[in-house]
């Protein structure tokens, strides 16, 4: 009984593999197969028939880096069908919001709004995704109409992460040049702020003891290569230090902001629409 | 029941007798759908008698840049060795990535092949690199000036380079032909030998203070001697590697592997 149901369980598992690798199989063969017809079609038509074939099966397998490529082989003019258009246009614009070709995906949505004049929640709501980072007029124009649903407002933050700047960094910059590394210390790098602060010191001082023993050759020589290199370094590293801040704090922003995009995304969803 | 069997046996016979396209496989390329064209290449299965499977095969691995597999697999495959086109398109890429990947292929096309390679500019040229004694004359005027860059460097003496910076620091730069940085090593040993001349002066030479300048001059002037030396073997390797790749973009400018 043991040996036969250990034997059941691995002939499931050696079947769930199989299955999975023939899944794989048959996308990438009905790919291929789309493409030799591509190759044999004469008709423009026709082969932009089976680019949206293609098109339309990876968005099928969740293919994205795919479906953006055969998108670009596709064209407008070539369909007869209306509503074929339309969905084209639709997937077309979130798939290129998707690999974050925004321009791209700013044109199509702007040509299945031509299309369709679609004024729904989910038409809006895509086109304010897309606007968000690229044009701030168009987004408040989207903002202003979704802020009828007050769920809509936590979007906000789409508009703010590309702008975020931090608050007073000259100020940060100007303790370094007052008490060097006190700049670094502010940013919340405590050892190289205290590291410049002991380096600076000891080299000043260093100098100084050398003047007092009347080295003047040294004191002039080791004073030119130490302490400016030193005191300017420090103020580089305090910049440096802002910029990683103010990365760090923008990407910690667009955490928050996704999360919340996707809570809202979970209301209402933005589906591709896939109607064969 | 009869009949099914000679339909099974028929598209057995049917699938072993296909051909591969190759004007399909352009269109791949062409569109680079590198996807398509590998699931196409794995559709005729290994068994299947096309002859062509394996060449086509390698062209993918090389259009790739997968070279250790088109090495792996070239010895087994006569069509590519008689190819001359893919040949010099091949050896000119391979060159690219590593000289003695590029040996290798020279062999087995010695051993394998039509010794196609033997008389070309590549073999040529890699074994001008390693023998002083041989003519360029048969270098093309382009690739001359390239090959003269590099002779100029490999007739540098790193002792004659190395005995100049003992003398000035410095001037063994200026020999190597890294002329921007010979007035830095002279300013910089200037600098630590001022301090040690001075501390020994004013303190005498057991004194803690010019034992640390005497240290940091020494320091300084012996890597620098360390460095002349150093520099000189990475410019040979630098200017030997950049002569060869120029060679190999002559040799494959104009061949196209499709």
């Amino acid at each position: 009984m043991k040996w036969l149901t250990t034997n059941l369980l691995v002939f499931i598992c050696i079947n769930v593999l199989v299955a999975q690798t023939k899944e794989v199989k048959n996308y990438e063969n009905s790919m291929l197969k789309i493409e030799q017809k591509i190759f044999m079609s004469k008709n423009d038509t026709l082969k932009n028939e089976f680019y949206l074939k293609k098109f339309n099966s990876s968005l099928r397998e969740k293919d994205f880096g795919r479906s953006y490529f055969e998108l670009s082989r596709i064209r407008g003019r070539y369909f007869n069908d209306s509503v074929a258009l339309q969905d084209f246009y639709w997937n077309a614009a979130l798939i290129s919001k998707l690999v974050n070709k925004l321009d791209y995906a700013e044109t199509y949505y702007d040509a299945y709004i031509d299309l369709t004049q679609d004024s729904s929640i989910n038409s809006q709501l895509l086109g304010l995704l897309i606007n968000a980072e690229l044009d701030s007029s168009s987004y408040n124009n989207f903002k202003k109409n979704l802020t009828l649903d007050t769920a809509l407002n936590c979007l906000d933050c789409l508009s703010l992460i590309p702008y975020y700047r931090l608050k007073n960094k000259l100020g940060y910059i100007w303790a370094s040049r007052l008490v060097p590394g006190l700049g670094t210390v502010f940013t919340g790098d405590v050892y190289n702020g205290l590291g410049s602060v002991i380096t600076i010191g000891s080299a000043s001082y260093g100098v100084y003891y050398l003047f007092l023993n009347k080295l003047y050759l040294s004191t002039g020589i080791w004073g030119y290569l130490f302490i400016p290199r030193f005191y300017f370094g420090n103020i580089r590293m305090t910049k440096y230090r802002l910029e990683k801040l103010e990365e760090k704090r923008r990407a910690k922003l667009a955490i928050t902001c996704e999360l919340t995009t996707k809570k809202l995304l979970i209301n209402y969803p933005i589906d591709f629409r896939l109607s064969e | 029941m009869k009949i099914k069997l000679l339909m099974f046996f028929l598209m057995i016979c049917f699938s072993s007798y296909s051909q591969i396209n190759s004007s399909f496989i352009k269109h791949l390329v062409l569109y680079d759908l590198n996807t398509e064209h590998n699931s196409y290449l794995n559709s005729f299965s290994d068994s299947t008698n096309i002859d062509s499977l394996d060449y086509f095969k390698l062209k993918f691995y090389l259009l790739h840049n997968k070279y250790d597999t088109f090495l792996d697999n070239v010895s087994v495959n006569p069509d590519v060795l008689n190819d001359s086109s893919l040949l010099d398109y091949s050896t000119g890429h391979l060159l690219k990535w590593s000289i003695s990947k590029t040996k290798s292929l020279i062999k087995i096309d010695s051993l394998f092949g039509m010794n196609y390679l033997n008389n070309s500019l590549i073999k040529k040229s890699l074994l001008l690199v390693e023998d002083k004694t041989l003519s360029a004359d048969f270098l093309p005027s382009s690739l001359r000036t390239h090959f003269d860059e590099f002779e100029k460097t490999r007739n540098k003496k790193a002792w004659v380079g190395g005995a100049l910076a003992t003398l000035l620091p410095g001037a063994g730069k200026l020999y190597i032909g890294r002329g921007k940085s010979f007035l830095g090593s002279f300013m910089v040993n200037i600098f630590y030998g001022a301090t040690a001349y001075e501390s020994i002066h004013q303190f005498g030479i057991r004194n803690t203070y010019s034992i640390l300048t005497t240290g940091v001059f020494s320091a300084f002037y012996l890597s620098n001697i360390y460095g002349t030396i150093f520099d000189l073997k990475r410019i040979k390797i630098e200017k030997k590697k950049h002569f060869l790749y120029e060679v190999a973009d002559y040799q494959s400018s104009g061949v196209y592997l499709y």
